[in-house]
């Protein structure tokens, strides 16, 4: 019997699963565990069912057009090749593809990198910022050819003339076309200011739109200054650009829309608030001519004849009291003045003499002193019914009559 | 009066809507209600004229060569 070595067993082993058409190009279900990418790009995992577990591997060639992010537990489909390893002596399986079970390969990425971005906080409804109201300059990402550019340029220069477009061209699909919308965005920032940014493409299948939903596309959106209007694919579609974008739009029009305002909307605006402003001015005026009017009313101003009138009658009553009061303050004097006329008459030596008493004159001047007088000086008598010569015979003072000096 | 800085439409506008509602909230000395007045008429009315003003702009068809940008006029297909 003829003694192997281990090399030459494993070799004949090896020839014989490579014979066997059955593992060439075969599909295998299960699920993965043991999961190991290693920093050289190379995958290793097992795949297994209930009763069993197989070794598989996916070197970074095929690897890298993964999609999706294989994790254990993942129920997949994979399809490859069954060989041996003969340095271990194990055969494994050899994938050239791997799918997600269930659901696409598109639809279980799209949910894992929506997923950890959300975890992130990219999507965060604070992070987004408000759209310029007056944009002068918008930046386009997308194809040169194609609808969207058209719709976009239409709707904008219809609602806003005077409106710039400003056309980073790029691919919207296939090969390296994520990365060429990234960096349009990261131009529009670095050496491109505009007032917004719509980035998007025409409608398609997810295959189509799968850029959009590209993690360079996403940060790249999430990192713009500039605010980004999302316009991927119709309305149904949703991108993971849609969600990071600062507003999204559910078509290429409708980002116009949504970035240019419609100038007769804005006419329509200001002639209203000219309307308002001539309102309130004429409301200023008019209230206060209102206000002036009651003022002109008041009588005063209104009939200044009225309060001179009153004032005229007042002054007239006034004087005819003087004069009443006048008339009834003479009334009293000449009273008075009769009794004081009455007393006077009693005082009058007229008379005094005519109640017996008798004046005596020297020389027409009343005698009240005998001091005046002298003996043998010659007098006249007056009496109330004429007058007699006399002579002095003595004088005799009375008591101290002298001694006054009257 | 002096002339003012030209105001752009934006400011014009923001002035516009802030004048009107200075008046709507009332009671300014009649002085400033024709003031406010006067200017408010002239700003919506500058606005209309730049809203009119129908200028063609040139679009662009813009790209970076070596950390550089570069600009041409940008033709649209069927336009």
């Amino acid at each position: 019997m003829a003694i192997h070595s281990v090399s030459q067993v494993n070799k004949f082993i090896k020839s014989m699963f490579d014979r066997e058409n059955v593992l060439r190009g075969i599909m295998i279900r299960g699920e993965i565990s043991n999961f190991k990418c290693y920093p050289s790009g190379h995958c290793y995992f097992t795949l297994k069912d209930a009763g069993g577990a197989l070794k598989a591997v996916m070197f970074k060639s095929r690897a890298q057009h993964l999609r999706f992010q294989p994790v254990n537990g993942l129920k997949v489909v994979a399809s490859g090749t069954i060989s041996v390893y003969e340095r271990d002596g194990v055969y494994q399986l050899y994938v050239d593809s791997l799918a997600p079970e269930g659901t696409g390969d598109l639809q279980l990425a799209f949910e894992q990198l929506k997923a950890k971005l959300t975890e992130e906080g990219l999507f965060e409804q604070s992070c987004k910022k408000p759209l310029p109201v007056f944009p002068k300059r918008i930046g386009v990402v997308t194809s040169l050819a194609g609808a969207v550019l058209r719709d976009i340029y239409h709707v904008s220069k219809h609602r806003w003339p005077q409106i710039q477009l400003l056309l980073h061209p790029v691919q919207v699909q296939g090969e390296g076309s994520a990365e060429q919308i990234a960096a349009a965005i990261e131009f529009f920032n670095k050496l491109c200011p505009v007032d917004v940014l719509i980035v998007g493409r025409g409608g398609g299948s997810m295959e189509d739109l799968w850029s959009f939903n590209e993690e360079c596309v996403v940060r790249a959106i999430y990192g713009s200054k500039i605010p980004v209007i999302s316009a991927v694919g119709h309305e149904t579609d949703f991108t993971l650009s849609d969600f990071v974008a600062d507003v999204r739009a559910a078509t290429p029009s409708n980002a116009a829309e949504l970035a240019v305002p419609d100038c007769r909307e804005v006419a329509r605006h200001i002639q209203n608030l000219q309307a308002r402003l001539t309102s309130q001015a004429k409301k200023g005026i008019e209230s206060r001519r209102l206000r002036l009017n009651a003022c002109l009313r008041s009588p005063v101003l209104a009939s200044p004849q009225t309060m001179l009138a009153a004032r005229r009658q007042r002054l007239d009553y006034v004087l005819s009291d003087l004069q009443r009061l006048t008339e009834k303050g003479l009334t009293t004097k000449k009273h008075c003045l009769n009794l004081l006329l009455e007393r006077l008459d009693s005082m009058n030596p007229a008379g005094v003499l005519r109640r017996g008493y008798t004046m005596a004159e020297k020389r027409g001047k009343l005698v009240t002193s005998i001091r005046e007088v002298s003996p043998q000086d010659k007098l006249t008598l007056l009496l109330a019914d004429g007058r007699a010569a006399v002579e002095v015979l003595d004088i005799t003072a009375n008591d101290k009559a002298g001694k006054e000096g009257r | 009066m002096p002339r003012k800085k030209e105001l752009s439409f934006e400011e014009s506008l923001e002035k516009l809507e802030r004048i009107v509602a200075s008046m709507e909230a009332g009671d300014s000395n009649l002085k400033d209600l024709m003031a406010n007045y006067s200017e408010g008429v002239q700003l919506g009315n500058n606005c209309l004229k730049a809203l009119a003003d129908a200028e063609k702009t040139m679009d662009l068809l813009v790209r970076e060569d070596n950390k550089k940008l570069i600009k041409q006029e940008l033709q649209i297909e069927g336009e």
